[in-house]
């Protein structure tokens, strides 16, 4: 088997250490500064997908059709997780990570499992609210992460 | 994720170590964003530009990003795993083949979770990192300094194309477990320096 390995010193790598820039806190204190305004809107993608996922985890579909709607969950999991994590919303991105690996086993095993889908959902919309202290949010995802574990996870 | 795929970092593991008196200069450095999610692609866009970057394409799709990586240099590929169609690993994986100047432009991989169907493309696709959402600020900065001293030499194989796997000089970033028992592993090979091809 042929391998070749090529040294080469990246661009970027030269780039990053040239005279003037900025320090580290600086940079992070301005990324917080052009980001935070994307705060609200980031809320409103959260709490749009939380009314999808509501809707479609309500309308479980069968047969040819039961694929591409764990498909819709699981896509609706990721958008979760990827809008509110940048801001802060640990938990929530973790409840919506759980039900991105439920959909996912769900789909390799084709099988459906309404209740433990439900679960997550409601969980969501809880950890959402943020009305509870962190030992009923870490509850919360406790029982989560046990709902996906009672689905064995298929070989890769 | 399993063990194979490195490396990764995860929630409560590789927290960023940054010193906020590091000084950095991205000023001058193009980067390329690629995620199909427009909220994602811009909030990741201004984020970058809070870090000084001015010169930053967004793409919102794997193709858009090829016709781009074609034609413009670019010193820094962030990708968003999971997209529709041609993803990410798919894109990177068709970067490290091109034969363009662009073939071995650093790459961070953002992924939430990895579907079990796509572990092997993961571990395969080329990446120098996969960083794990939530990607806040702190840890993308994090990473792009860490890629920025990847001193790891390319492979090109007929099964892989990519970073050297094997860390040695520079190890993962602070917190991110490394392969101990990879006999290639730091200190335990001393490979030349000098590259070049083998047979």
């Amino acid at each position: 088997m042929s391998v070749n390995w090529i040294m080469r010193r990246s661009r970027l790598s030269k780039l990053v250490n040239q005279p003037g820039g900025v320090t580290v806190g600086k940079a992070l204190a301005e990324a917080a500064r052009h980001t935070e305004e994307f705060r609200v809107e980031a809320m409103a993608v959260v709490a749009a997908a939380l009314d999808e996922l509501d809707g479609v985890v309500a309308a479980p579909q069968a047969g040819e059709g039961r694929q591409a709607w764990l498909e819709r969950i699981y896509f609706l999991a990721t958008r979760i997780s990827d809008t509110a994590g940048p801001f802060g919303y640990e938990d929530l991105c973790a409840a919506a990570l759980s039900l991105c690996e439920l959909a996912d086993r769900q789909q390799r095993a084709s099988a459906l499992d309404l209740p433990p889908l439900k679960v997550h959902a409601a969980a969501l919309r809880l950890l959402m609210s943020g009305d509870q202290p962190p030992a009923a949010r870490k509850a919360v995802l406790a029982g989560l992460s046990q709902v996906v574990d009672r689905m064995p996870k298929p070989a890769a | 994720m399993p063990d194979s795929i490195e490396p990764v970092d995860r929630k409560g593991a590789g927290a960023p170590n940054l010193n906020p008196n590091t000084v950095f200069n991205l000023s001058k450095a193009t980067v390329m964003v690629v995620d199909d999610e427009p909220f994602s692609l811009r909030l990741t866009a201004q984020t970058l530009l809070g870090f000084g970057v001015v010169t930053r394409h967004q793409c919102g799709s794997a193709d858009d990003a090829t016709a781009l990586l074609k034609s413009h240099p670019v010193d820094l590929l962030i990708v968003d795993a999971e997209m529709p169609g041609k993803d990410g690993y798919d894109l990177v994986h068709w970067l490290r083949r091109s034969g363009l100047d662009n073939a071995w432009t650093p790459v961070l991989m953002i992924s939430g979770h990895t579907p079990v169907s796509k572990v092997a493309k993961a571990r395969d696709c080329g990446a120098n990192f996969i960083v794990a959402r939530p990607l806040t600020a702190t840890l993308l900065l994090d990473r792009i300094l860490w890629v920025a001293k990847d001193i790891r030499g390319m492979l090109e194989t007929p099964t892989y194309a990519g970073p050297d796997r094997r860390f040695r000089e520079l190890g993962p970033p602070e917190g991110v477990r490394e392969r101990r028992n990879d006999p290639m592993s730091r200190g335990k090979i001393n490979l030349s320096a000098e590259g070049g091809s083998a047979a």
